[in-house]
């Protein structure tokens, strides 16, 4: 039968048919007026009319009288058309044509066909994917790549709202990973769920099925494979909270060097397993605490084979820190050409109490030496009594009351956020032409427009798991301890912000470093989209949350749709390149990458934002080709604690790799020094990792030129 | 030199230090500025001192740069005096 949408490859009327595929008798004696759709390689029916009419009554409910008015108009059409090979892709918008004519809108949208062009599927034989330089082109990252470009179609024309795919369509606001509709976005949790409940990997038990882990190794191997399954059920990121607190209770008796084996095999598990979704590495945060938190200090502790051991967690605090100590040497050392591990990513937690610990000097060298030397520690401040995770490049969760009960069971914490939003704030000072009022309201239907994209998002998510197991979510629906593993209800919903520092530049005249003025009033705004964001929460039901978005390709898609509808204001504004397509708007709250400043100053000056925004937030030091004495970044992470709002850092080094000699140097440069080879390939942190900076989209590319290197910390 | 006084509804000293930041400057030339941080002009300001709680009463000079803070406290009338003297 003829499947209209079903990859169809031709209709064919050619009597001179000269290949030997024409098994249905129709070569030879067909004359011009019979046409034969083949709609398979081996599959050639006669042509008939009613395939259209019932393929529209189907789809899209179109009363069948009317349907066959276009299947009549459409037949017309194609034998009138003299074509010697016509494709079922062709036939379908030849159908829509006249869909259009008779002004069948909502007919013509349901019968859409979702595709790609030819010239763009060759593109992605051999052309790679930079929107996300954690893809490295291969044929799982094409098959990564077209499937999401379908799924990106279905969720502009079938999940969201006319309102807001326009709004993402003009680049008013920006939907986060539309290529993965289907899932949510990110997700934090803890390896106590896998020590008290083993492995299902698949989340419905088809396949083997693991009990609680008896021996670490094992344990790293469940965590590991989960995370990768937990890939092919999100978006973004798989955090993991005190990893080093968890794996504890296996390790009682283990001398130091089984326990540093047990971090490098963790570590390079995670790092190497780029045979998950789309050939990509699962993109992991782990977070490591020197002590036992306070919240899970009283908790008993689970030990091998899933039984309570009998102790509290606040009892393993030296097998706790000798793990954490260990991955912060394998880190240090790198992999096996030096170079640094690009995940897991470590977030290391400075809190009052690790001030308070034992060895907490020796435990800050070292993290300081990764961070100088690879750039792969994250400084996260907890200050005060806040309990937080950080669950992907910038999304940490202050725990509530809620949460700490959760605490108690640790295998209960686990967070989501479902999607991320972001919102384009230079084009709301281009609207507002200076008048604040016009600012702020323009803001605010941005945000309004949000918070509909996610209540729709939440919506597609619910029916996929209404369907439970049976569902194309079935580890979110799985059900080990009386709730299913995705606490749907609970989820967060980000709303980022790109460009601030462009918004006031345009609507002040001034760029956030360049005055009190400027800085005052880039808070303003933020508090204004906080308060917004809480409003809108209460209206809803929805759990919003300001986040820094980590936009890799959106600082430069935003800067794009602008220069079209705003050529002249965004000239006066963007980085990089206007008349190239070299540019890009400042990321989130940041202030411009480029000016020379400080790094103290930049830390306190960004940090005045990071306490207004509830989903974490990092402020950058670029390290260049320098590499600073760790007991000066010892010194500056101690400061930042103490004299700041700021909630987190990271140090990033740039390395040059020769892929000839497999040398690696610190800086980037064209050459290598060692065997003079140019196929080398940079690596420093994109936005919120580590990666090599030939998978840069262009805008990034722009970035890292204007990057300001920090030499000196102090 | 500027004097900011952070405040908000329902906070028990915050009267308090507001008359005592107004009794100390009757008379001075010396601006004082109010803040109520329950709104978005005060909160922002508030978030580029860091202001952690209320009453909170901040002397900057024309830098904006911090001179003296009483930090969710009512200040010290004598302090403050001398500060806003020199
Ligand atoms: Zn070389």
């Amino acid at each position: 039968m003829l499947i209209l949408f079903q990859g169809g490859l031709m209709v064919n009327k050619n009597k001179n048919n000269n290949n030997n595929n024409n098994n249905n008798g129709s070569s030879g004696d067909t004359t011009d007026n019979i046409l034969f759709v083949r709609t398979s390689g081996d599959d050639i029916l006669n042509w008939n009319k009613e395939k259209i009419t019932e393929a529209l009554n189907r789809e899209t409910g179109m009363p069948k009288h009317q349907a066959q008015v276009i299947a009549i108009e459409a037949e017309k059409f194609i034998k009138n058309s003299g074509a010697k090979f016509i494709s079922a892709p062709l036939i379908r918008e030849i159908v829509n044509s006249k869909l259009i004519e008779h002004g069948y809108e909502h007919y013509r949208k349901l019968h859409t066909r979702l595709g790609m062009p030819l010239y763009d599927m060759t593109n992605l034989f051999f052309l790679s994917n930079k929107e996300n330089s954690n893809v490295h082109h291969n044929s799982e990252a094409i098959n990564l790549t077209l499937a999401g470009h379908a799924k990106k179609e279905y969720a502009l024309l079938n999940v969201f709202s006319e309102d807001v795919g326009k709004a993402y369509q003009n680049g008013r606001i920006h939907l986060h990973d539309l290529d993965f509709i289907d899932r949510p976005y990110c997700s934090g949790q803890s390896v106590e769920y896998l020590k008290k409940f083993g492995l299902v990997m698949d989340g419905r038990g088809n396949y083997a099925v693991a009990g609680p882990a008896k021996h670490p190794e094992v344990l790293i191997l469940h965590l590991t494979k989960f995370a990768a399954a937990l890939q092919g059920h999100f978006a973004g990121a798989i955090g993991w909270d005190a990893v080093n607190v968890f794996m504890a209770p296996f390790l009682v008796g283990l001398d130091e060097s089984r326990i540093k084996q047990l971090a490098q095999m963790m570590i390079y598990e995670f790092a190497q397993q780029a045979v998950s979704r789309g050939g990509q590495v699962t993109f992991t945060d782990t977070n490591y605490y020197w002590e036992i938190p306070k919240h899970f200090s009283d908790v008993p502790a689970i030990g091998p084979g899933g039984k309570y051991t009998g102790n509290n967690y606040s009892e393993y605090l030296g097998e706790s820190q000798a793990f954490m100590k260990a991955a912060f040497e394998v880190y240090l050392k790198g992999d096996n050409y030096g170079r640094p591990f690009f995940f897991p990513k470590p977030d290391f937690h400075v809190t009052d109490k690790f001030f308070k610990t034992e060895g907490h000097e020796e435990m800050m060298d070292l993290a300081c030496e990764v961070g100088s030397k690879m750039g792969n520690t994250y400084f996260i401040f907890d200050r005060g009594d806040e309990a937080k995770i950080s669950e992907c490049c910038r999304l940490q969760f202050k725990l509530n009351e809620n949460d700490l009960l959760d605490a108690k069971q640790p295998w209960k914490m686990r967070y989501s956020a479902m999607q991320n939003v972001t919102i384009n704030l230079p084009r709301a000072a281009y609207a507002a032409k200076g008048d604040d009022s016009k600012l702020f309201e323009y803001i605010d239907e941005s945000l309004e427009l949000a918070a509909q994209a996610h209540i729709e998002k939440k919506e597609f998510i619910r029916k996929i798991l209404a369907q439970g197991s049976a569902g194309s979510l079935p580890i979110l629906t799985m059900d080990l301890d009386g709730e299913p593993y995705y606490r749907f209800e609970r989820a967060s919903f980000l709303m980022g912000m790109l460009g601030l520092n462009e918004l006031v530049q345009f609507h002040l005249g001034e760029e956030l470093h360049e005055s009190n003025k400027a800085i005052k009033f880039g808070l303003k705004v933020i508090v204004h989209m906080g308060k917004k964001q809480r409003e809108l929460s209460e209206k809803t039901g929805l759990h919003f949350a300001l986040e820094q978005t980590p936009a890799e390709s959106t600082a430069y898609r935003l800067a794009h749709l602008d220069r079209e509808r705003y050529p002249n204001e965004v000239a006066k504004v963007v980085k990089g390149d206007f008349t190239t397509s070299e540019m890009y708007y400042t990321n989130s709250t940041y202030l411009n990458v480029g000016v020379p400043m400080s790094p103290i100053k930049r830390v306190t000056q960004e940090g005045m934002f990071h306490p207004l925004i509830d989903a974490g937030a990092l402020t950058h030091v670029w390290l260049g080709d320098s590499r600073p004495d760790p007991s000066a970044l010892g010194s500056f992470v101690k400061k930042t604690f103490t004299n700041t709002q700021n909630t987190q850092i990271a140090f990033s080094p740039e390395f040059t790799f020769c892929k000839s000699c497999h040398k690696v140097v610190r800086g980037l440069i064209d050459r290598c020094q060692s065997c003079s080879s140019v196929n080398v390939d940079g690596i420093t942190r994109v936005t919120g990792y580590l990666s090599t900076t030939s998978n840069w989209n262009k805008g990034k590319l722009a970035e890292l030129r204007d990057r300001y290197r920090s030499y000196n910390l102090s | 030199m500027e004097v900011k006084i952070f405040w908000q509804d329902k906070c028990p000293n915050c009267p308090a230090a507001k008359d005592l930041v107004r009794l100390v400057m009757s008379g001075s030339e010396v601006s004082v500025k109010e803040y109520n941080i329950n709104n978005v002009d005060g909160m922002a300001e508030a978030t580029f001192y860091g202001v952690m709680g209320t009453p909170t009463t901040i002397v900057v000079d024309d830098d904006d740069s911090e001179i003296i803070s009483w930090r969710s406290q009512i200040p010290d009338k004598t302090q403050l005096s001398e500060v806003i003297q020199n």
